[in-house]
């Protein structure tokens, strides 16, 4: 019981030695000691009377009592020269306690002889045998034996306490009767000063400096002035004060045994005369120790609730305190001191021996509160200590006065605790020492200050030199007070001072009691900020002073090494190595990394976890080369499930809906039992190199993985560029020798090279070879694993390989590494750690280190560190298909353009998976570039709507292969089961610019249960061609046909001998086109066509003219050789085809009206579109010859405006007839003219037809011209006087004139002009309408054919 | 010679910055020392920093019974004084000094905690620097140590 031990009443307490005897176990021991404990308090009434004694008779002061202080630890020898001075300290009695066993009955009295054997200091020697049967304790202990006994029984099971109070009353009588044989012996004695001689000088030093401090300190309560009395002592001549001292020393001493033995009013006397006497023989230290003991008795009488008498006059005297400063002492707390404290107030009836009765006048000392009196007394002890360095011979010994000072701040801290409640309680408490703090903090006596000034005291003295236990005692009662006060840091600081004082003074010393220096240390990491159980924070939320840490961490690894605590020490060494590595130097840490190891290989089952947490950087995970083969399934192509509602539901885009399909990253797809490589990043802050013997992944929610244990490697490029795909997935080429093949897969660089080399026996060929499955061979010997090594203060980068054994969704958030010694553990992948920097407000720390304070910061911990994972998806394996024949040589074919070639591949699953899907798809060199040039239209809105469909056509449309054998794959190969052959027949088209192609087949196991986990492989078959052009299109035109072109041309046709056979052709159409039809009504295609091939081909046109009528061209093209060809088709009406359709995107892309140009040019382009469209749509073409054959293309024909209208019936038709005046006849034509005569009348009938869904009004132009000359260039811009018609020909009429009426829709006008001509020539008469409609803006139609007149 | 240890704390109780010197003022015996450097024991060195962090508890107590920034002499530890001063942030300048010579001149020491505060007040307006931060910039260093030169 340290605490008990600096107790205020301490001087009265009698040390008992407890000792086991008759080998009882320690648990027992602690047994009996707690119940020895529990009587510790004996009331003299309860003991037996004994008249014989010549002081302590209990009988005279019933209401006394005996304190005992119960130890275990053997008396120190050291303190014997104070056992005179301050008899407390003496151990009076030792009690033997065991276990009663039958054959010890007889024994007690011999183990009492041994006792005093042993403890020949002691006064008392008892025996008390626990757990002695009743019946045998009834023999052995009759109740009615009052004799002296020195051996007692105790049966703990049965029989209550208070039979063990009476057995202590038995021992206390046996006490009481030595103790006053030991008084009497110490009556003739003359008394000396307890001074230590080897410390003497030493402790005057001391006091002198401390006493210096106390005059500089500016404490004004204690510049007691102790000479002033001086006076009266000096009278008196050496000899009298001689013997004056020794009188007051017997007096004191007396008192203490008093004291002891619970006599307390008694004592109080005999300190009363010390008192006296040693003041007037200014024997200072006695003095002190006197008066300290009054204190006590004033404390004990308040506990036993006794009146008393103080002696005032000689206290008054003593403490130097004048009447008016008792009386103020005294008036100030009257109030309080009826209700608390009444019974000092009683006036004591007690007789002093010295007759120093109260009188009137005297101020009375017992009005004054305790806590006061004492605090009065207490200064004054001091000041009589501090005075005693003085005298040399008579000066106080460091360890009285520490102790005293101790006591006194015990008491202060009691008071500060319970503030102004000082009540009978209190004093219980006091003496118990089990006050407990009331938190009313504030009083009148003592400040907190205060006590800190009494504590400084004691540091103003040499404790170093006082021996090892009185300083730890010392130093742990000071930290109790600091704890008391609620200073954790100066009790951090205390603690701090007496472990550093432990290990140096007694090193190497005793492997007990490691829990109780565990739990000092951890009081004291808590205190200075330590947390020892988290390693990951970097801040923590304390005071982070990492000196002071760093220093407090050397002291416990220093206490647990010589304690031998291993399991505490790795934790020590870890915590220095994790949160203090930028304090440590090399060597340092290096010494941490060496005693770590040689504890692993001292205690191999020690746990030993690695100190860094954020090893793991980075994990990075390596899709294969050939990742781009796994495609999931797209999402159109799975089946909706139960989405039935959602179809009836009209769809609304929300652009700013995120989409909550997760997308599929091809990149994290690994294939079950396939091998695949990480890349991980470690980090090495530490000086010295760390040895990484193990590295496996680990997921978050147990996921079988397996890692490959083989010879990991850093990351060097030449470990993957030397490696084929595994399993061959895939590959474009036939492989089936894969597996047979053999590849290195450990390339051997740099530090791996002397590892290998150093197990080279274990470098088998199976090292370096993959099974059929992928998996290394080797990976059942352990002892082919090599090592990596992270140099110091570095990072690096590993590979190694690993499997997933089962398919699903992997989280990899760690991996388990075991490092050189040191056990394997997760590490997780440590991304960032946040730092809290604005906590500008410290936390009130809370007494207790463990509670609610640690479960916050490691809170906290986990919150500042991000771990990222790596998600990884693990899918079933794939099945396989793979190439096994094509039917063109080598891939390479050359083909013309437009030709058609057949060929076929065969393929085979060399998987053991069955392909349950199979689609097709090609590529050709020329996708990229028309997808290229649509791409840049977009941006630069260079293309029109028409060019743009050109070339959607080009991508969209023009195939460049076809299956032939469609039919027969869906019903022959339902799935390809492994090792099945499938066979497909494809057919190529030459298309122009194609270079190169291929043919992509996508193929996959699709699970119908789980659609989203099924992934698309593909194969592709590349062929390469060489496009050669055959026969092309080289120009195109088309002519207008009038209905008097034929009559030309029959006139002509007679003299065409030489007429092509096309022609021919075009004749026999023309006639048997129906005589009530216009000829006008057609036109004619002009195409020229090329054939670029070396070889002749010949070729064969069809061409729709009609609905019915279909008009064929034969004919065979010599090599480099063109030809034109004549097609005639019926003219495009309004209504034939419908050009308000816009032209349409192939790609669907969204129409985007196009501003910049005009509504009338947008028309053109929808009539040029859609003409094109009914053209391409109306012809074909073949060409073949004798080994090949193919189409012609005619998509290179483009519709000029000219082109257009010659194709297209207007909407208005304006038509002119020229008729006789008199008979309204018309005018017969010669050839292409009409020939009129000069001086005739006739009449120019111009017939207006509206063909259009408007009613059409406006002005009718006539526009006759003469002809200059008809075999001139018309290019050749006529002068304005030849145009002149002046004077030619004479009108009747107008020939600007308004419509005499609106044109209804499908109506005729007439308008009759009659003319004549007056000179002959040759004239052209044409007509422009300028029609108005209500709806349509105005336009002007030209009327379609002139009328060319021969005037004669 | 009298030598200090001179020490920022944050008010989370860590360090901000620390130096060790001794009075630049001759004392007599010190012909023979380096002026400035510091004439603790390595003992005394060790403990500096607990001791300073032990009067932190004193100065906490003491900063609300006095309405000064300079709260003077706070602790002591065996021969070592401990004087603290108390900014408006709450960051405390705190001195350990061993006056072996017993010469000490308080208004000496008040003075250069008052400078040292507007050193550090002046470093407080850095937009570079946040409360509580280690103070690491050489210039503070060398002004403080002049300050030192000057009055200790």
């Amino acid at each position: 019981m340290l605490s008990n031990r600096y107790n205020y009443v301490a001087p009265a307490r009698v040390k008992v030695l407890v000792v086991p005897i008759n080998h009882p176990t320690p648990a027992e021991f602690d047994g009996f000691v707690a119940t020895l404990r529990a009587g510790s308090e004996i009331r003299l009434l309860d003991i037996t009377p004994m008249s014989q004694l010549k002081y302590f008779n209990p009988q005279s002061f019933p209401s006394g009592k005996l304190l005992y202080e119960i130890s275990t630890s053997v008396p120190d020898n050291e303190s014997i020269f104070l056992h005179d001075f301050e008899p407390s300290r003496k151990t009076f009695i030792v009690l033997g306690v065991g276990k009663y066993s039958p054959d010890v009955d007889t024994d007690g009295e011999k183990f009492n002889s041994q006792l005093k054997k042993l403890y020949p200091s002691t006064i008392v020697q008892n025996t008390i045998m626990f757990d002695t049967p009743d019946d045998i304790i009834k023999v052995l202990n009759p109740s009615n034996n009052h004799s002296m006994k020195s051996c007692f029984y105790f049966n703990s099971t049965k029989q209550n306490l208070t039979l063990m109070e009476t057995i202590m009353c038995e021992v206390s009588r046996n006490f009481l009767f030595h103790l006053d044989e030991y008084a009497t012996s110490y009556q003739n004695i003359t008394l000396r000063s307890p001074v230590s001689i080897t410390n003497s000088q030493l402790l005057a030093k001391t006091i002198n400096k401390a006493q210096k401090r106390l005059s500089s300190g500016g404490t004004g309560s204690l510049k007691v002035s102790f000479n002033n009395n001086g006076t009266v002592t000096g009278q008196m001549d050496a000899k009298n004060k001689t013997q004056v001292r020794n009188n007051g020393r017997q007096s004191k001493l007396m008192a203490s045994f008093y004291l002891l033995a619970g006599k307390y009013v008694d004592a109080l006397n005999n300190f009363t005369d010390a008192l006296l006497y040693l003041r007037k023989s200014d024997d200072s230290v006695w003095l002190a120790s006197a008066l300290e003991g009054v204190g006590v008795v004033i404390i004990l009488l308040n506990h036993i609730s006794v009146p008393y008498q103080l002696p005032n006059a000689v206290l008054a005297t003593v403490l130097s305190l004048s009447k008016g400063k008792i009386r103020d002492m005294s008036i100030d707390n009257v109030a309080r001191r009826v209700s608390n404290d009444s019974l000092s107030r009683v006036p004591s009836n007690s007789n002093s021996p010295n007759g120093h009765a109260i009188t009137s006048p005297r101020p009375d000392l017992g009005l004054v509160a305790v806590p006061e009196l004492i605090k009065r007394i207490t200064i004054k002890v001091d000041s009589f200590f501090q005075n005693s360095t003085d005298d040399f011979e008579n000066t106080v010994p460091d360890i009285v006065y520490i102790e005293s000072l101790l006591r006194q701040i015990n008491f202060m801290v009691a008071v500060f605790n319970r503030g102004i409640d000082v009540n009978h309680e209190f004093y219980t408490g006091l003496v118990n020492g089990t006050i407990k703090p009331n938190g009313h903090r504030t009083n009148p006596w003592f400040t907190a200050a205060d006590i800190l000034h009494e504590v400084d005291k004691i540091f103003s003295l040499q404790l170093v030199d006082l021996n090892l236990v009185d300083q730890c005692r010392i130093y742990c009662s000071i930290a109790s007070t600091y704890n008391e006060l609620g200073m954790y840091r100066k009790k951090a600081f205390m603690l701090r001072t007496l472990l550093v004082e432990i290990t140096e003074s007694a090193p190497g010393n005793g492997a007990t009691g490691s829990e109780q220096v565990k739990e000092i240390i951890e009081l004291l990491f808590f205190d200075y900020g330590i947390d020892l159980n988290d390693q990951e924070s970097k801040t923590n939320s304390g005071s982070q002073w990492r000196s002071i840490q760093l220093q407090l961490l050397k002291i416990a690894i220093h206490i647990f090494e010589s304690l031998g605590d291993h399991r505490y020490l790795v934790k020590l060494y870890n915590l220095a190595l994790t949160k203090y590595l930028h304090c440590l130097p090399p060597d340092d840490q290096l010494r941490l990394k060496q005693k770590l190891e040689d504890l692993k290989v001292s205690n191999p089952d020690l746990p030993l976890p690695y100190w860094d947490p954020f090893l793991v950087r980075s994990v990075k995970f390596i899709p294969n080369s050939n990742k781009n083969e796994l495609v999931p399934f797209p999402k159109d192509s799975l089946p909706k499930s139960s989405g039935n509602e959602d179809a009836h539901a009209p769809f609304i885009f929300n652009p700013f809906e995120k989409s909550t399909a997760q997308t599929f990253s091809n990149e994290k797809l690994l294939i079950k039992d396939e091998l695949y490589q990480l890349k991980v990043t470690l980090q090495n802050p530490f000086s010295f190199e760390l040895e990484v013997s193990d590295i496996s992944v680990s997921s978050a929610d147990d996921f079988p993985l397996e890692t490959v244990r083989m010879a990991l490697g850093p990351a060097n490029e030449g470990l993957f560029n030397g490696r084929p795909k595994l399993n061959g997935l895939n590959s474009p080429v036939p492989s089936r020798s894969l597996t047979q093949s053999k590849f290195s897969v450990n390339n051997p660089k740099s530090r791996n090279e002397k590892a290998l080399a150093d197990s080279k026996s274990a470098s088998a060929p199976g090292l370096n070879t993959f099974d059929t499955n992928g998996t290394t061979s080797y990976n059942s010997t352990t002892s082919h694993v090599v090592s990596l090594i992270v140099p110091a203060n570095s990072f690096e980068v590993f590979t190694f390989p690993f499997k997933a054994l089962k398919s699903g969704e992997v989280c990899l958030d760690g991996l388990h590494i075991s490092i050189g010694k040191c056990d394997s553990s997760k590490f997780y992948i440590v991304k960032d750690v946040k730092y809290d920097i604005s906590n500008k407000i410290k936390p009130i720390k809370d007494k207790k280190p463990k509670d609610s304070e640690d479960s916050s910061s490691s809170k906290a911990t986990s919150e500042q560190i991000t771990r990222s994972v790596l998600n990884l998806n693990v899918i079933e394996p794939q099945p396989t298909l793979s190439l096994v024949d094509l039917s063109v040589t080598n891939g390479w074919l050359m083909l013309l353009e437009g030709e058609k070639y057949k060929f076929s591949i065969r393929l085979e699953n060399s998987s053991k998976e069955i392909i349950n899907y199979l689609s097709f798809s090609f590529w050709d060199s020329t996708i990229q570039m028309w997808t290229s040039r649509l791409s840049n239209s977009v941006v630069g809105n260079q293309l029109s709507a028409l060019e743009i469909y050109e070339l959607e056509w080009l991508l969209i449309k023009l195939k460049s292969f076809k299956i032939l054998n469609k039919r027969e794959i869906s019903e022959k190969y339902n799935t390809i089961k492994p090792n099945q052959e499938i066979r497909i027949n494809y057919e190529v088209t030459g298309k122009k610019n194609m270079t190169e192609s291929k043919i992509i087949l996508e193929y996959a196991n699709k699970k119908a249960d789980n659609p989203k986990n099924s992934f698309l492989k593909s194969i592709e078959v590349p062929l390469n061609l060489t496009v050669i052009p055959s026969i092309e299109l080289i120009n195109c035109d088309i002519l207008p046909l009038f209905s008097s072109t034929l009559n030309g041309f029959k006139s002509s046709s007679a003299n065409e001998k030489e007429a092509l056979k096309n022609l021919g052709d075009l004749k026999l159409f023309m006639k048997n086109i129906d005589g009530n039809k216009d000829i006008s009504d057609y036109c004619l295609i002009i195409l020229d066509l090329r054939n670029s091939w070396s070889e002749e081909l010949s070729i064969s046109i069809n061409f729709m003219s009609g609905a019915d009528q279909v008009f064929k061209i034969n004919d065979t093209l010599r090599p480099r050789k063109a030809a034109r060809y004549l097609i005639p088709t019926r003219r495009v009406g309004f209504k034939d085809l419908d050009f308000n359709k816009r032209i349409p995107s192939l790609r669907n892309k969204q129409y985007v009206k196009d501003y910049s140009i005009s509504e009338a040019e947008d028309l053109e382009m929808r009539q040029s579109f859609w003409l094109r469209e009914n053209f391409l749509s109306r012809i074909s073409g073949k060409w073949s010859n004798s080994v090949r054959h193919g189409t012609i293309s005619f998509r290179s024909i483009r519709l000029t405006n000219k082109m257009v209208n010659s194709l297209m019936y207007s909407r208005i038709k304006i038509t002119h007839h020229i008729l006789n005046e008199e008979d309204l006849s018309c005018v017969a034509r010669s050839g292409v003219h009409l020939a009129l005569q000069t001086e005739q009348f006739y009449i120019m009938r111009t017939v207006i037809t509206n063909y259009s869904d408007q009613p059409i009004s406006g002005i009718l132009r006539h526009l006759p011209y003469p002809l200059i000359n008809s075999s001139q260039n018309y290019s050749q811009i006529p002068h304005k006087d030849q145009l002149n018609i002046d004077k030619k020909i004479l009108f009747n009429g107008l020939l600007q004139l308004k419509l005499p009426e609106v044109v209804e829709p499908n109506q005729s006008l007439t308008v009759d002009l009659s003319f004549t001509i007056l000179e002959r020539g040759e004239y052209e008469w044409g007509s422009l309408l300028d029609a108005v409609s209500d709806s349509i803006e105005a336009f002007k139609v030209t009327s379609r054919e002139s009328v060319y007149v021969v005037a004669s | 010679m009298s030598s200090y240890y001179f020490t920022i704390i944050g008010t989370n109780d860590t360090p901000l910055y620390e130096l060790e010197f001794a009075s630049f003022k001759l004392g007599g015996s010190g012909a023979s020392q380096v002026p400035g450097k510091s004439q603790f024991s390595n003992n005394v060195k060790e403990i500096l920093p607990f001791v300073t962090h032990s009067s932190i508890d004193l100065i906490e107590d003491v900063q609300w019974n006095n309405n000064q920034f300079y709260l003077g002499k706070v602790d002591s530890f065996y021969g070592l004084s401990v004087n603290a001063f108390v900014t408006q942030g709450n960051i405390k300048f705190i001195i350990c000094y061993d006056n072996g010579n017993g010469r000490y001149d308080e208004n000496a020491i008040r003075q250069f905690f008052m400078e040292t505060n507007e050193l550090y007040v002046k470093e407080l307006m850095d937009p570079f620097y946040s409360v509580n931060d280690a103070l690491t910039s050489p210039d503070f260093d060398l002004r403080i140590k002049l300050l030192a030169k000057k009055y200790l």
